[in-house]
């Protein structure tokens, strides 16, 4: 009997715990599982003219598009480097050198995340501009004469990324260092090591894990990045959320962004792979 | 737990090689300070650690034990004096360059490389070939005892054996002197009085100047030559762990090796090498005592004088003879195995007073009941002057 009505109790308490996740378990079923599902399904579907061959054929065949996928992914691999050698020296300084400043050095590194994206990327607008800040501070100082093109598309959109994307790799990578006991380092010291080999042989290592957690965000980041490029790429660069914003909007081929988005979806499905990984090798 | 014999005799004659056979590892610290910011860490020091020769560093944290050692690692620069090493002022060499060993209290094991790559990290920086590496890395796995371990992580073997490793990786290098910093700590009671034996035993066979720097009292005494007692940044007692213990100068290293009964008084007369002192107050009924001193106390001086508990005696009547007794009150006695701690009252006195008891029959019979009337006796010759009080 007694059994019984335990089993009862927790059958009911299991049921009223259900009831609680029930509103969020329809809520994700109906507006992020099933659209996923369909959208993966679209991209099998008539494209278009080109009624015979699916979505993912064309986008994996065709130059143009395959070109597009490669740009995307090279301008999302120079942002992960170049904020990875920046970001790095910050997370290092961060750790070991200051004290009273470290709350000022992240509070500038995370106010490009509180700032409005399109303020932002208007700001960077206005200093590379032909007639702005950086030209004329060029000019007074006497590095160049005539105004330099600034705004040519891939640097500004790279330097835009990379300024919001870095506090993802510096706060990652400082995280990582700020657990290294620094007794690690004085025992290679001891032990003939000079201050460069401790850093390559000790410290590097051990903070690879921040510098692959560091990595994978901004890879993905940038992978998934809008409004920057389009805005300070001036036209320049196509990269995938480009063109299904395109395709979408303008071309309206419903069929196909949804395919492209299914590309993405699977590189960010790499990346958190691959992120996975290094956390289980960490335990 | 026995040191490989051959494999150790392999290593002496490979230190006399690299030592051009001349005995050497005399370690100095002339003169040493240290100071951050308004904290003093280290006043000013100077200490002599003969070759081949182990001396502890003793005391509470924040006596500046950990500061010396550092100072003598090379990770603080001493604000006066300078750390020699046979007469070589080691003031402008960074650590990398001192050619010191060092095991820390956590083994500081580089958790990224195994064991034999940890090992043969001196080695790799001294720029040795591959082969003398690998062969000096298996002379040593034997010296330790990790024949076969040479394969797995630090976190896949146990507490004892990352101290090996850590010991090996800091013996590898032939360092001119070794430097300990707590380095049985993390290990638990038994395994810590086994590495107490192992790592004595391979200090005296290498025969490496050696400086240990610990809060614990018993791997001071087990473990050295010479035990330097520090408080508040100063060495207060430096001698051999027998003189240390038996014949402390002052309150604190009194209290701090071991557990004493502290009594006090006025000097009334002191007669070759015996003082005659006035009990003030006069403790368990007993006004005036006999204690040993080495030299003449002016009379009136005041007096400090400990008597260590193992050398108190318990009875139930007043009739020893060439000794004092003092009446006491039994608050409470503890079973400890081979003898009994037991707790006493006496009259003029705050503090308990402590006395060890040898237990004579099994089950604890002859314990001392609490609540019972007692007396506590010693010899003169028991007693220890305190010389910290006659200065001041």
């Amino acid at each position: 009997m007694l059994s019984r009505s335990n089993a009862a109790r927790i059958g009911f308490r299991g049921a009223v715990g259900f009831a609680w996740v029930l509103p969020s378990t329809v809520f994700l079923i109906a507006f992020f599982v099933f659209p996923l599902i369909h959208n993966g399904l679209k991209g099998f579907t008539e494209s278009g003219e080109q009624s015979a061959v699916t979505s993912y054929a064309r986008l994996l065949t065709e130059a143009y598009y395959l070109g597009t996928i490669v740009q995307t992914l090279v301008l999302s691999l120079v942002v992960t480097l170049i904020s990875l050698l920046l970001g790095y020296p910050i997370a290092y300084y961060l750790v070991r050198y200051a004290d009273k400043s470290a709350n000022l050095i992240i509070f500038l590194l995370i106010a490009p995340l509180l700032t409005s994206i399109v303020m932002r990327t208007f700001g960077w607008k206005v200093l590379f501009a032909r007639t702005g800040l950086l030209n004329m501070l060029l000019q007074q100082i006497g590095l160049t004469v005539r105004p330099i093109n600034l705004m040519n598309g891939y640097v500004a959109t790279v330097i835009g990324l990379v300024h919001v994307l870095i506090p993802f790799m510096v706060l990652s990578i400082s995280s990582v260092l700020r657990g290294i006991d620094r007794r690690l380092e004085e025992s290679a010291q001891i032990l003939g090591a000079n201050k460069l080999q401790t850093f390559l042989l000790i410290t590097l290592p051990l903070s690879v894990e921040g510098i692959l957690t560091g990595s994978i965000l901004v890879f993905m980041l940038t992978n998934g990045a809008f409004v920057s490029i389009l805005l300070l790429g001036q036209g320049t660069i196509h990269t995938l959320p480009l063109l299904i914003y395109q395709q979408f909007m303008v071309t309206r081929d419903v069929n196909f962004a949804s395919a492209m988005g299914n590309i993405l979806l699977v590189f960010a499905l790499v990346c958190l792979f691959a992120q996975l990984r290094v956390l289980r090798r960490r335990n | 737990m026995a040191i490989g014999t051959t494999a150790s005799s392999d290593i002496a004659i490979e230190r006399e090689e690299a030592d051009g056979g001349t005995a050497s590892g005399w370690l100095t610290l002339d003169n040493v300070s240290k100071r951050f910011g308004q904290h003093v860490a280290v006043h000013p020091t100077t200490l002599k650690v003969a070759p081949g020769h182990l001396m502890s560093l003793l005391g509470p944290s924040g006596c500046g034990k950990t500061t010396s050692l550092r100072m003598v690692a090379g990770f603080e620069a001493p604000d006066t004096g300078a750390v020699l090493i046979d007469g070589q002022d080691l003031s402008s060499l960074p650590p990398n360059r001192r050619k010191l060993g060092m095991v820390f209290q956590n083994y500081s094991l580089f958790p990224h490389l195994n064991v034999s790559e940890n090992i043969a990290f001196g080695l790799k920086m001294a720029k040795r070939g591959a082969a003398e590496i690998g062969e000096r890395v298996r002379t040593m796995l034997d010296l330790v005892q990790l024949r076969g371990y040479d394969e797995r992580y630090p976190h896949q073997i146990s507490g004892g054996q990352q101290q090996r490793v850590a010991l090996a990786r800091a013996l590898i290098t032939n360092p001119r002197v070794l430097l300990l910093d707590e380095p049985l700590g993390a290990l638990d009671k038994n395994l810590r009085e086994n590495m107490q034996f192992e790592l004595r035993s391979l200090q005296r066979r290498l025969s490496i100047t050696t400086l240990l720097v610990t809060h614990d009292q018993e791997e001071a005494l087990t473990m050295s030559d010479q035990v330097a007692v520090m408080n508040h940044g100063r060495i207060l007692q430096l001698g051999s762990p027998t003189e240390v213990y038996e014949r402390p100068t002052t309150r604190f290293v009194a209290a701090f090796l071991g557990t004493s009964n502290l009594f006090e008084g006025t000097a009334i007369e002191s007669e070759g090498d015996l003082c005659r002192v006035k009990l003030s107050p006069s403790v368990g009924g007993l006004e005036e005592v006999v204690v040993p001193t080495t030299r003449r106390v002016p009379s009136g001086s005041p007096i400090a004088f400990v008597v260590r508990p193992e050398k108190l005696q318990l009875s139930i009547d007043n009739s020893r003879k060439n000794g004092f007794a003092i009446e006491a009150l039994v608050l409470d006695c503890i079973f400890r195995g081979s003898y009994y701690t037991c707790q006493l009252r006496v009259t003029g006195s705050n503090e308990p007073m402590i006395a060890y008891l040898q237990a004579q029959e099994a089950g604890g019979n002859d314990m001392p009941r609490a609540g019972s009337r007692t007396y506590l006796s010693w010899t003169p010759s028991s007693a220890v002057l305190l010389d910290e009080d006659l200065k001041c």
